[in-house]
């Protein structure tokens, strides 16, 4: 501050006066992953946004290069707590078509049964976390509530409440019976209303509108040369559902509709994920209804010890968007390579781009739009160093040479 | 995309591989992206260390919203100069996983300012001058 240039060929100096630095995250009560976004304002305006990663890289693919193919299958479904499920099946089915294996119709079905359970209860956690934010902790305690039927029925289904672990190559490690599929009717009965409920507040609760709508739009175009999957693409009106592509398991089989909204702002996406979570109910009780006959549950000990070479490109559709796992296999009880991407990778680190131009206290109703804040707030003055001139102006001026 | 297709292959289940020259990845993209009319996104860039053929893999897998399909570039470059032209200002959506790749696997993208080590790999291993994802890494 005030030190006299040393550098003789410079131009310009260029000194922030009031630096207050809020650095809140990677740990913070609206991130759920330690990820870090720093924000650089102007004012209330955001004028450059960055993300700082790498708090909590657990090397998980080397890990699985390191382990056997079952193993790894318990290592995927704890890449993530909240949609273990999709990445148990995804990484299943990418072995599965290396391998040659094809599980029975009725264990396609309850893998979805169990996916679509993930999801909408994945979809509920994100809006009573929209909730909280915005300020309305009772609707956070009421929507986290009515969460846990749905974990029930999970257990029920699955027999753990959040790790479902049901997945193994070629079917389903449990089975249900009629006792268990009516306990999962009932609950899904007294969750339907609730969900509609729900749906109706964000829809038409003046408080919860005036906080999401307009605010974070993305246009389709930004949404795809970004690589921004999921809700965030269908809440930008762009059609695009990895269960209605690809058909993997049973969502041939079922008839379902894909929620698309065209207005792409952060009320939009909450409505989808809402409209989505409704879907996801009937799907359930349809398979519940319609589950075919036969065995699903895999005899563990007829199956091979070491796979064919080969290599494998699965896709899933998580509550958050596309999860892939690419899979390379050279024979052996071992795969050579696992590639994971998940949603949440994509939609996070690639969003810079889109808190510019919002007001700060914007930002974290964006970045739980998406899923997971932080601000920094910055003026500076411009001191030509040839003629000694000081200009004060926006740091939205600065950030503008950066870009340039 | 035949002119620049060196040869053609599935990966299970039935997407289609182009195998092309690296020296051409910026060509294809544009290709792809100005052929389907901006309908695409990048899902993600997968590399693989192939260490007995002394070369890096890079699998560019592109999904094309129109066609509900998603089709991968496959191209490989020289384990002892791991270099390739950057595709973000094409597809700025190719951030992350260029990014992921240059930290955990050390292929240097020309082009692009936005990469440093430390993006995901933890700093001691960073001092070390680990790229963690080669096979020969000792971790």
């Amino acid at each position: 501050m005030g030190a006299k240039p040393t550098d003789k060929d410079a131009e310009i100096l260029i000194k922030i006066p009031i630096s207050l630095d809020v650095p809140i995250g990677p740990q913070h009560p609206a991130i759920h992953e330690p990820v870090m976004l720093k924000i650089y304002a102007d004012g209330e305006e955001v004028v450059h946004a960055e993300i700082n990663t790498g708090y909590n890289h657990r090397g998980i693919e080397k890990l699985m290069e390191k382990n056997s193919y079952y193993k790894d299958k318990f290592i995927a479904s704890r890449i993530c707590g909240i949609c273990n499920t999709v990445h148990e099946n995804c990484y299943t089915r990418a072995v599965e078509y290396i391998a040659g294996l094809e599980p029975s119709e009725r264990a396609k079905h309850l893998r979805v049964l169990v996916m679509e359970l993930e999801r909408i209860h994945s979809h509920m956690i994100i809006n009573a976390i929209m909730a909280e934010i915005i300020g309305f902790d009772t609707l956070f305690m009421y929507i986290m509530r009515d969460r846990e039927l749905v974990m029930k029925a999970k257990e029920i289904v699955a027999g753990h409440r959040v790790l479902a672990e049901l997945h193994m190559f070629g079917g389903v490690r449990r089975d249900i019976d009629d006792v268990k599929k009516e306990k999962v009717l009932d609950i899904l009965k007294k969750l339907e209303p609730r969900i509609k409920y729900y749906r109706r507040l964000f829809e038409e609760d003046s408080s919860i509108y005036s906080r999401l709508a307009e605010v974070g739009r993305l246009k389709s175009a930004e949404v795809l040369s970004n690589s921004l999957v999921g809700p965030i693409l269908r809440g930008s009106g762009v059609k695009s559902d990895v269960r209605a592509e690809d058909k993997y398991d049973a969502y041939g089989n079922i008839p379902w509709n894909m929620v698309v909204r065209p207005e792409g702002d952060s009320l939009a996406r909450m409505l989808v994920r809402w409209d989505e979570a409704l879907e996801s109910l009937e799907m359930c009780k349809y398979i519940l209804e319609h589950l075919p006959q036969g065995s699903a549950v895999v005899d563990e000990r007829k199956l091979p010890r070491t796979f064919p070479p080969g290599e494998a490109y699965a896709r899933v559709e998580a509550p958050r968007g596309e999860l892939i796992y690419y899979v390379v296999s050279a024979g052996g009880p071992n795969p050579y390579r696992v590639k994971v991407r998940t949603p949440s990778a994509v939609n996070i680190i690639n969003s810079a781009f889109s808190y510019i131009g919002h007001s700060v206290a914007d930002v974290p109703v964006i970045l739980v739009s998406y899923d997971p804040c932080i601000s920094c707030m910055e003026r500076a003055i411009v001191m030509d160093l040839k003629n000694n001139i000081e200009k004060r102006v926006p740091l939205k001026y600065i950030a503008q040479w950066e870009m340039q | 995309m035949k002119q620049y297709t060196l040869r053609r292959e599935v990966i299970k289940p039935n997407r289609e591989v182009y195998i092309i020259d690296p020296a051409k990845i910026r060509e294809v993209m544009q290709l792809i992206k100005n052929s389907y009319e901006d309908n695409v996104y990048l899902a993600t860039i997968a590399g693989v260390d192939k260490a007995k053929e002394n070369i890096f893999e890079l699998n560019y897998f592109i999904h094309i919203v129109s066609l509900g399909k998603t089709i991968v570039i496959k191209t490989s470059i020289p384990r002892n100069n791991p270099k390739l032209d950057t595709i973000m200002d094409i597809i700025p959506g190719a951030y992350g996983a260029e990014a992921e790749i240059f930290d955990l696997l050390g292929i240097e993208f020309t082009g692009n300012k936005h990469l440093r080590r430390g993006f995901f790999v933890p700093l001691d291993i960073v001092s070390r001058g680990v790229y963690p994802l080669r096979k020969d890494a000792q971790v």
